[in-house]
């Protein structure tokens, strides 16, 4: 096969997102990634949910389902259990993750399904055009809650680590090659992968936007030493300091980088084991005669 | 063989759930089957967790019949609570051409008066089991002995029956159960003088058969037709649907996934059909009311998918535990948005077997969801029936045997289209660009073939977006008629060259008949039975049970309703539910509903009665209930 280039991961489709959107980065990253790794387009099944980061999947060329509001997560397991030779990979928003689809997190992280969960965190809701989601900011303002957000927020890099992923990193839409990178990664991590990528949405969040995080961007692993990735409690302490950046953002850094990385049996290990105890039957009349009634 | 024509005896055992009462009525079941009987056992469990009144209704008859009939011949009664709860029926005996036994628990029970035409069997069967045989365990045992002698149920059976479940837990348990058996049959010769008529034939050459119950039957037919992926969220009555299917599945090289919800289910098991497996879900009313947006999103990406309903009474949590065929709305119209979907209704277990293959068959060929109906009656009622024949053929191709009962003779399994370009040399489903046109809308039949992934010349995207041929997301008004009638067109295509099949269920008397009877589910085998009581009265009767619900193929309705001076559709729901979807697909407008809501089946006589009385006031069309007939308020019941 001729070497492909991050072009041939490309639909024919262009992207209808507004100019200055953080999910172009991420599409170009994935593209790169999937390019970097050769993958096969034919093997690689992208599954998004409902929200402006959850057309990604239609811009990508290879298998690609855009489901419901919300419900991503769901379909990539049935992708990823019944056809384990596929690369399965969940485009989602902080909305569709954590507000509508909050529910199937913690399930698909303790069973550590072996899929990449990328998540386009832009802290609004845009494609319905402008409420505050999940990991919106205090006194963030939203069309149906005009008097600034009073919900608190979710920290999903502590969450996700909580439901048992196995790879947990966050990375930023303006660096092309850090995303690129860290998507790479979780592609090739055996197990749960997740992946909060900051994504500003210029047209609805103000505040998060592309100066702000030139200003307060620090990588955990370069600049402050978090390298001992397969210790759960330094990342769980790593991933509490995010909630600075919620506290006082004007001071606190962003982080960026690998929080966590661990390898376990994945549920697809288990699976396999369970069928080999088990065994087969080719024939299925045996299956049916064993209602008749039994031989003495 | 000719004193057995004609045998048809229910026995009933009813008491406390725990105490056997429902493995007594699964031995006498198995012993029906191995004397070379036929049997219906409906059961009922308790709603409790531990404890609660449970009882087994057993019909074991020398021809098949597919009811637990009216009531009871022979109630088996292991406390009196059992006695209690069946006093209506025992009461009504004395307007019964037939008398009623009652073998009752006396070291529990005493009867107060003697009821009219009852015939009274005490058995200390508490007392023997912990005096004599120092096991209470053993008490239903004991019991089986005691019917053994009393009605002659042949020892044999019993006893290969009693060996056939305890064989695995060793010999000295085998022995034990016998001595029980032994001693029930004992203290019947020494204590009690056979006062009743009734009297099993001998045995006969058993047929070669099985035994299942209704979800473990959708179960076993999901399996000859090639599941591969099942996704389960537990829900009364439907979880066992699961639990009879998952070992099965695993040793078939599929799986089954517990998800975390409902939703979850049905995306991974569409999520699973997008990757070129067969799939299936089992969900009861709530279920599919969490569902209904994955059903709608089914529909527009056209991914093959079987979801089976085993209903429950509803609405709300409603009644988990109890009958009711009230989500037939739901599954015709559940989901936003227009979009071809099939139902199929299985009236028998027997039915849910062979019709779980069709469901498949539908889904695949038509990249449809495809509705499989059963309820919680049928879920544990279990039956015994021909045993399905599977043909695997060298050349990869299964086709299913046996007696199939809408009038088939076998079905062929049926995978979906899938996309080969070698096939597709002048490039029907390609772009000039080359890109791969998933939804094609030029084909006759509506139906466009699959790219399954790994497949590098299918490249696609599904959206529930509406779309273009390729699959971009566009919503002008003329793609939009074109991918809706695409869509619609399948439907079409399935009532042209598929509905026949499922309505081959249907006999007419006459061309003129006093009464035609169009029925479903559990309902329209109860209702067979009261056709062929009143044809024996002289009554013309002709009798439609359609398989296939939705879509409806109206002129055959429209046929049959033609040939009969009023039309009664009886089922378990308020609504008169699949009345109203013929009212509305049909000309037929003056249908008689004839309706019960109270979580329990009709019993053939509601049905009998209810068209005696219809003919005799010369009803045409209305709705109506047991209670205009009984003037009570439950009906007869």
């Amino acid at each position: 096969m001729a070497v492909l280039t991050a072009k041939d991961y490309r639909s024919e489709v262009e992207p209808t997102w507004c100019a200055g959107c953080g999910d172009f980065g991420v599409l170009n990253a994935t593209a790169r990634a999937l390019a970097e790794l050769q993958k096969d387009p034919a093997k690689v099944v992208g599954v998004s949910g409902i929200g402006c980061s959850s057309r990604l999947p239609l811009f990508l060329k290879g298998y690609n389902a855009h489901t419901l509001h919300g419900r991503a997560i769901t379909f990539a397991i049935g992708v990823k259990v019944s056809r384990p030779d596929l690369d399965v990979i969940v485009f989602t928003g902080d909305g569709d993750m954590f507000s509508i689809g909050s529910g199937h997190n913690p399930h698909v992280a303790r069973r550590n399904i072996d899929i990449t969960i990328i998540m386009m965190d832009n802290k609004v809701y845009g494609l319905t055009k402008n409420q505050i989601s999940p990991t919106s900011r205090d006194g963030q303002p939203g069309s149906l809650t005009p008097y600034g957000n009073i919900d608190g927020h979710v920290n999903p890099i502590m969450y996700m680590l909580t439901f048992g992923a196995t790879y947990v990193a966050q990375t930023y839409a303006g660096n092309l090659k850090h995303m690129t990178k860290i998507i790479k990664e979780a592609i090739q991590h055996k197990g749960l992968s997740f992946v909060n990528i900051i994504s500003p949405c210029p047209t609805f969040n103000k505040f998060d936007s592309y100066k702000y995080y030139k200003n307060h961007l620090i990588d955990i692993n370069e600049d402050l030493g978090h390298t001992q990735l397969d210790d759960f409690n330094k990342a769980m302490e790593m991933a509490i300091h995010w909630d600075d950046n919620y506290r006082d953002p004007e001071n606190a850094k962003a982080h960026i980088g690998v929080y966590y990385k661990v390898e376990k049996p994945t549920y697809h290990d288990r699976v396999e084991e369970v069928k080999a105890r088990v065994g087969r039957e080719e024939n299925i009349q045996n299956l049916i005669d064993v209602c008749k009634p039994k031989a003495i | 063989m000719a004193e057995n024509k004609g045998f048809d005896l229910v026995i009933k055992v009813g008491g406390e759930g725990g105490e056997g009462v429902i493995t007594a009525g699964d031995f006498l079941t198995e012993t029906a089957a191995r004397a070379g009987y036929w049997a219906v056992n409906y059961k009922s469990y308790p709603a409790e967790i531990k404890g609660g009144y449970a009882q087994s209704t057993v019909r074991i008859s020398d021809d098949r019949v597919y009811s637990t009939g009216d009531s009871f011949d022979i109630l088996c009664a292991f406390n009196g609570e059992a006695v209690e709860k069946n006093m209506v029926f025992l009461k009504r005996a004395k307007d019964e051409a037939k008398p009623k036994v009652l073998v009752y628990d006396s070291t529990d029970y005493e009867p107060a008066q003697a009821l009219e035409n009852v015939i009274y069997y005490p058995v200390p069967l508490s007392e023997l089991a912990k005096d004599v045989m120092k096991a209470y365990i053993t008490k239903n045992i004991i019991a089986l002995g005691v019917l053994s002698e009393l009605f002659g149920i042949p020892e044999q059976s019993i006893k290969d029956a009693i060996k056939a479940k305890f064989m695995r837990k060793g010999e000295k348990i085998v022995e034990l159960n016998y001595k029980a058996f032994d001693l029930g049959r004992q203290y019947v010769r020494e204590n009690l003088q056979k006062k009743d008529p009734y009297k099993f034939p001998e045995p006969k050459t058993p047929e070669d058969v099985v035994i299942m119950e209704g979800n473990q039957a959708v179960a076993k037919g999901s399996i000859a037709a090639g599941v591969e992926f099942y996704a389960a969220y537990p829900i009364t009555p439907a979880t066992t649907v699961g639990n009879h299917i998952v070992m099965d599945l695993i040793k078939r090289g599929g799986w089954l996934y517990q998800a975390e919800d409902e939703i979850a289910s049905l995306g991974m098991a569409l999520g699973a059909s997008f990757a070129g497996k067969k799939s299936m879900t089992a969900t009861s009313g709530p279920g599919i009311s969490l569902m209904s947006e994955f059903i709608s999103y089914a529909g527009i990406t056209e991914l093959p998918i079987v979801i089976v309903d085993v209903q429950r009474g509803g609405p709300g949590t409603g009644m988990p535990t109890k009958h009711e065929q009230a989500d037939l709305f739901v599954c015709a119209f559940g989901g936003h948005g227009d979009f071809p979907r099939a139902i199929l209704a299985a009236t028998t277990v027997e039915d849910n077997f062979y019709l779980a293959v069709e469901a498949f068959n539908l889904a695949e060929k038509y990249q449809i969801p495809v509705f499989l109906m059963t309820d919680g009656a049928l879920a544990i009622r279990s039956e015994v029936f021909p045993t399905p024949k599977i043909e695997q053929r060298p050349d990869g191709k299964v086709v299913v045997k046996g007696n199939i009962p809408y009038g088939v003779d076998e079905i062929e399994v049926i995978n979906r289209w899938v996309y080969n370009a070698e096939e597709d040399k002048e490039g029907k489903f390609r772009s000039p660009t080359g890109r791969f046109l998933r939804y094609k809308t030029d084909t006759p039949t509506g139906i466009t073939p699959m790219g399954i992934p790994g497949d590098p010349n299918a490249l696609h995207a599904i959206t529930g977006l509406e779309r273009t041929e390729n699959t971009d997301p566009r919503f002008t008004p003329e793609i939009r008629v074109k991918q809706m009638n695409k869509r619609f067109r399948k439907l079409q295509t399935l009532l042209r060259e598929d509905a026949d099949r499922y309505y081959k269920d249907m006999r007419i008397d006459s061309d003129n008949a006093d009464v035609a009877i169009i029925s479903w589910g559990l309902t329209a085998s109860i209702a067979r039975e009261a056709a062929e009581r009143l044809r024996k009265q002289g009554y013309t009767v002709n009798e439609f049970y359609p398989r296939l619900l939705w879509p409806v193929k109206a002129e055959v309705f429209e046929e049959f309703a033609s040939k009969a001076k009023r039309v009664i559709v009886p089922e378990t729901n308020y609504h008169g539910q699949f009345a109203f979807i013929l009212r509305a697909t049909t000309n037929l407008k003056d249908l008689i509903s004839y309706v019960a809501y109270r979580g329990e089946a009709f019993i053939p006589k509601e049905i009998e009665d209810f068209v005696k009385m219809a003919i005799e006031k010369d009803i045409k069309k209305g709705w109506f209930t047991p209670s205009d007939v009984y003037g009570t308020v439950v009906g007869a019941i």
